[in-house]
């Protein structure tokens, strides 16, 4: 008996022809029928070519002008596979807060898919990293978790704030205006003139991600984009 | 808060006396095997693929939902001490038993006295919670601890004021799923039987109420909760109004006793559900009900008592609303609701303040919510959905009131099944025991299932 990941109700091996049609578009796994349409894909839909956000946009959304009025290299060109509607909330409630590792494999394959297609050659896949503490707790970087069988370059991590530094930094503002990552030791000399693309879970005001762009064109990265399971 | 409870920590926690500290027992939390893990807190093996964190870390799947257990966790508790003081009045309900009551009451007085396994098989409306205040009362009175626990939270919702009204000395902890309360330790405990797998020999009276809901099928979690949950010296009382085939088969062969209750508390008994076949979702589709079907509503319009219609799908709530409403009279009111209705809660007051006359439903409603003088119909009760529980339930919202402890029960559907019929039987085999006890009036119940 197989069982669905999402809703536990066994999966029906009743191959109707909008089942079968919807598995293989989506290529969700282990997943039924009802739990894989409640998810919004973005696939064929019109997108901000900034950030990624579905409609139709002359140029840039406002929000990605403010990227580049804030002083953003170039826009990161965003790509997510899945709107961030109710399910996909869900989902990572249960894969990264509750802790449902093997969730990672929900989305596995088509992330892998994404990347194939759009970014075949010349790209070194970045994740995003997540900070020791959370890593000791949870026990696992979700972003790696969902790229798992892609060859990942973990040049950035996240920069260890002292006590005395974090009450410093106890205003959410300046938090938020901090440089919060770091490149891992031994990186250095790998990331100038190379285009790099970043990856992480969901893309939601874009701040983190610019973050690690600004980081990574300071170290002399020539294109900094980035991909997401959710937007 | 240690006590019969397991915490789960990567350190242990900090007790304030030495004597706590001396008595805590730990264990790690998961057990690695060569393909596989098990987890000490629910019992549960699972593969290693499955449960595998980065690092050669693990943790439990199966138990997610009481907050993630891994390999770096390990299980502390203290065996339960029975810390309790008891207040002068255990008991603060007033009311009478029935004759009938009274003699359940008595049998399981015994089963806590002898630390026994027992099934109760009491028909719906035989007032199976009023029967266990005795025995609890004596339990209680013993500092011995008692947990009420049930697979549906809404009857743990329902049973938890009762209970607190019944033993208002008493502090009594709710836990379930949807509950924000923090854990307590107390004498008295009422609980989802999923909240089982948080106690550690615990408890020296166990209840297990709608045991019949509890999928013991698949839930190989849910039977090791029980168990563990339980002292080794312990009773274990299962009460149920729809005893499914594989306890009466355990109960047949002995594997823990077994009595009915099969009267109602009006001593009535449970309306006998009449079956017709018809071709109904044919009529539906082109707007139209049989002349049968015409009668019936004709009948219940004049009879001017409230009614239940019960339909297996949501999509067949809007057009069999309509029809049902085109044979009425226009005054008479009514609606449609189904489980995740939002405005579930609001219809179901209307309904019983008498605004709405009927209503066209999905859900069997949950358990407290009775109508009185109340007809119902099952359109499509040959439907997967009315399991021979279900439609057991569906008759027995029928006839509650001692001022009319009859009423209708029609299964309409296209060809009887298997489940229609066994709930008739069932029904009509409680009713048989229900007449032979009221002869005997007042002497010994059978005691052996037929
Ligand atoms: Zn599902
Ligand atoms: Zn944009
Ligand atoms: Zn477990």
């Amino acid at each position: 008996m197989k069982q669905c990941l999402l809703c536990q109700k066994r999966i029906v091996e009743n191959f109707s022809f909008k089942w079968l049609f919807s598995f293989q578009t989506s290529g969700i796994k282990q997943v039924c029928s009802t739990c894989i349409n409640s998810f919004d894909s973005l696939k064929g839909k019109a997108v901000c070519t900034g950030c990624g956000r579905p409609g139709n946009y002359q140029n840039y959304c406002t929000d990605c002008e403010k990227w580049v009025t804030l002083g953003a290299a170039e826009l990161l060109c965003n790509r997510s596979l899945y709107c961030y509607n109710r399910q996909m909330k869900e989902y990572f409630e249960r894969f990264k807060f509750s802790g449902d590792y093997y969730l990672r494999l929900v989305f596995q394959k088509e992330l892998e898919a994404k990347l194939k297609e759009n970014y075949h050659k010349g790209w070194l896949f970045v994740p995003i990293p997540v900070s020791k503490e959370v890593f000791e707790k949870r026990g696992f970087n979700q972003v790696e978790g969902l790229f798992e069988n892609i060859c990942l370059s973990k040049m950035l991590s996240v920069k260890k704030i002292s006590k005395k530094q974090q009450s410093l930094l106890k205003r959410r503002e300046r938090m938020q205006a901090a440089q919060p990552f770091e490149l891992t030791t031994g990186f250095e000399k790998e990331i100038k003139g190379k285009n790099i693309l970043l990856l992480d879970d969901i893309y939601t005001t874009g701040r983190t991600l610019y973050h690690a762009q600004a980081l990574l064109k300071k170290a002399g990265a020539k294109k900094v984009h980035s991909v997401t399971l959710a937007r | 808060m240690l006590f019969g409870r397991w915490e789960i920590a990567r350190k242990p926690p900090l007790l304030s006396s030495k004597s706590q500290i001396n008595k805590m027992i730990s264990k790690p939390a998961l057990i690695i095997e060569k393909s596989k893990i098990f987890c000490q807190r629910c019992g549960q093996k699972t593969s290693k693929k499955r449960a595998s964190l980065p690092k050669e870390k693990y943790y439990c799947p199966q138990c997610l939902n009481f907050g993630r257990i891994t390999s770096l966790d390990t299980l502390y508790t203290i065996s339960e001490p029975n810390f309790f003081s008891v207040p002068e009045m255990i008991l603060t309900w007033l009311g009478e038993l029935s004759p009938y009551q009274q003699k359940s009451a008595q049998h399981l007085m015994k089963v806590v006295n002898n630390n026994e396994t027992f099934l109760l098989w009491a028909v719906t409306g035989a007032g199976k919670t009023e029967i266990l205040f005795p025995a609890l009362a004596h339990a209680l009175e013993q500092k011995k601890r008692v947990c009420i626990a049930s697979p549906r939270i809404d009857v743990c919702n329902e049973l938890y004021p009762r209970l607190k009204a019944a033993f208002s000395q008493i502090t009594i902890t709710l836990l379930h799923g949807q509950q924000k309360q923090k854990y307590q330790y107390t004498q008295l405990v009422i609980c989802t039987t999923h909240q089982l797998v948080r106690f550690n020999a615990a408890f020296d009276i166990l209840i297990i109420d709608e045991v019949d809901a509890f999928p013991f099928r698949n839930d190989h979690l849910l039977e090791f909760a029980v168990k563990t949950a339980r002292k080794r010296k312990s009773a274990l009382i299962m009460l149920t109004a729809t005893p499914t085939k594989k306890l009466l088969q355990k109960a047949g062969k002995g594997v823990f006793s077994f009595d009915y209750l099969p009267l109602r508390y009006h001593g009535a008994p449970l309306p006998q559900p009449q079956v017709f076949c018809e071709t109904w979702k044919k009529n539906i589709q082109q707007e139209k009900i049989s002349i049968r079907l015409k009668r019936i509503f004709a009948d219940w319009e004049k009879q001017g008592y409230p009614f239940l219609i019960f339909v297996p799908r949501i999509n067949l709530l809007k057009p069999i609303f309509r029809i049902v409403r085109q044979n009425l009279k226009e005054d008479i009111k009514g609606t449609t609701v189904h489980a995740s209705d939002e405005h579930r809660i609001e219809k179901i007051e209307k309904m019983r303040s008498g605004y709405f006359r009927y209503l066209v439903t999905t859900t069997i409603l949950e358990r407290g919510v009775t109508f009185p003088f109340l007809n119902v119909l099952v359109l499509g009760a040959d439907d997967e959905i009315f399991t021979r529980a279900v439609l057991v339930q569906i008759a027995g919202r029928v006839g509650r009131n001692k001022k009319r402890p009859t009423g209708d029960v029609f299964f309409i559907c296209e060809m009887q099944n298997k489940e229609v019929k066994e709930a008739c039987r069932q029904i009509a085999f409680v009713n048989r025991k229900g007449a032979v006890l009221k002869n005997e009036t007042m002497s010994s119940l059978p005691k052996k299932n037929s």
